[in-house]
């Protein structure tokens, strides 16, 4: 089945309502909120992890911190499912890294590049662009990259690993897989102009 | 620092594709170049698409109910603590808060009610003339903001007739709460005014009201009031209490 993202960008206002009813301890709202968005954060986190049951701990937990989080989530800052998305993100690109050891303090920088990522006001414009348009079009534009390109960003942005480590898994030199992540992100901004993601600054 | 624009780099880091030391400082950076913040911000409009573009599929239908067990055992475990109290007093406090446009009207009503009535610091500082220059400059700050908007407080059951209205820029610190018909209170008794943040409530002071039950108050907090999730008035023994006992008006900002 293709899910559409309109589905459930449409009904924004409802979502409002659910986290309002949510945040005085409504289970029924979270139900609701399950029902709506466990497809998307299940779906990510599978990609990101690779196994059902990995994945279902991440939405479990998800949706535990949306039942949690209800009566201080603003949603001025973002709206609900973009926040629910970048959420659901840091938290499997979390367990990736924990699972892989990596050295570093993961989730206090995951952490910090998420404080960033959802204190960013422009967040909006991005889910009212989802809004706009399918998913399956966002697919279309990622998968129409040249497969290089669409491996490096997924590797990135799904595998959770960084430049340097790209380059060692693929064998490649570092400046190809800089070059392959900046020219695909650049035709990934050609493609998607037209839904406002703004293409470079003067 | 990196002194020069990081275009090469704001795709890795959207995409948190940097080393550590390589984001520590791009984010210094950040922090001073609003070019590369904007940016930023147009890259990960970008990234954050790729969280819709996997292949969809819906979790196995035992997780949903594994989730609201889960969940109901933590409400039983938390009991109504889980909200807050002003929470409780207000049980359906965002849909019924007013979110009224000040129109001239309104700025003319409330300048009235606030310059023909007794102005009352919280801090009791407006007895210098400089004090009341300060007051009326906030006054005019506080009305001429485009952000000002009103919340009018919802009284509280068991409570006495009257009403309050915070006029307030969500930047600012100060406010200006505006109260009518409030009952004078005997000399035992007060009125005290609260702003409640992270589920505290802190005192702004206590006040009277005149024969009409009108008080205009200054509201001097210690940081922007959007820091605050509501504001309440609550009746206490003279000199005011530690904590609210008696709220008979209460809002969510």
């Amino acid at each position: 089945m293709v899910h559409k993202v309109g589905e459930t960008a449409n009904v924004d206002v409802v979502d409002e309502d659910l986290i309002e009813r949510l945040a005085r301890g409504e289970l029924a709202a979270l139900d609701a909120l399950y029902t709506r968005y466990s497809r998307p954060v299940f779906s990510l986190a599978l990609r990101v992890l690779g196994n059902s049951n990995d994945a279902e701990e991440v939405t479990q937990d998800v949706f535990e911190r949306v039942w949690r989080h209800a009566p201080t989530f603003d949603a001025e800052r973002g709206r609900f499912g973009t926040w629910l998305l970048s959420m659901t993100h840091h938290i499997a690109i979390d367990t990736v890294r924990k699972r892989q050891r990596r050295p570093q303090t993961v989730s206090g920088e995951a952490a910090e590049h998420a404080t960033r990522v959802l204190a960013d006001t422009r967040e909006d414009v991005a889910e009212s662009t989802l809004r706009g348009m399918q998913a399956e079009q966002v697919r279309r534009a990622l998968r129409s990259l040249p497969s290089s390109q669409q491996e490096a960003i997924e590797l990135a942005y799904f595998g959770g690993l960084s430049h340097l480590e790209i380059a060692a898994k693929l064998g490649d030199p570092l400046g190809t897989v800089k070059a392959r992540i900046r020219r695909g992100m650049d035709r990934l901004r050609s493609a998607l102009e037209g839904f406002g993601v703004e293409g470079d600054i003067a | 620092m990196i002194d020069e624009h990081v275009d090469d780099l704001i795709d890795l880091y959207a995409l948190g594709a940097l080393e550590s030391d390589e984001q520590t400082a791009v984010d210094q950076h950040l922090d001073e170049c609003g070019r590369c913040g904007r940016l930023l911000a147009e890259t990960k409009e970008l990234v954050l698409l790729l969280a819709w573009t996997p292949d969809q599929h819906d979790p196995p239908p035992v997780l949903h109910d594994r989730l609201m067990r889960r969940v109901q055992q933590l409400q039983r475990l938390d009991g109504d603590d889980r909200q807050p109290w002003w929470h409780r007093l207000i049980p359906d406090l965002r849909r019924r808060t007013p979110q009224l446009t000040f129109g001239l009207a309104g700025v003319m009503a409330a300048l009235l009610l606030f310059f023909g009535s007794r102005t009352v610091s919280l801090q009791q500082e407006v007895a210098s003339l400089r004090a009341q220059l300060s007051t009326q400059q906030l006054v005019v700050d506080v009305l001429r903001s485009p952000d000002t908007r009103v919340v009018a407080l919802s009284n509280q059951t068991g409570g006495p007739e009257g009403a309050a209205q915070l006029l307030l820029d969500p930047a600012r610190e100060r406010a200006l709460l505006v109260t009518s018909a409030l009952p004078r209170l005997p000399e035992d008794q007060t009125y005290q005014l609260w702003l409640i943040g992270n589920n505290t409530p802190e005192s702004m002071g206590t006040f009277e009201v005149n024969q009409q039950g009108v008080a205009s108050i200054v509201v001097q907090a210690n940081r922007p009031l959007n820091q605050f999730q509501a504001v309440g008035v609550s009746i206490e023994p003279t000199g005011g209490s530690p904590q609210p006992t008696n709220v008979i008006l209460l809002e969510q900002l």
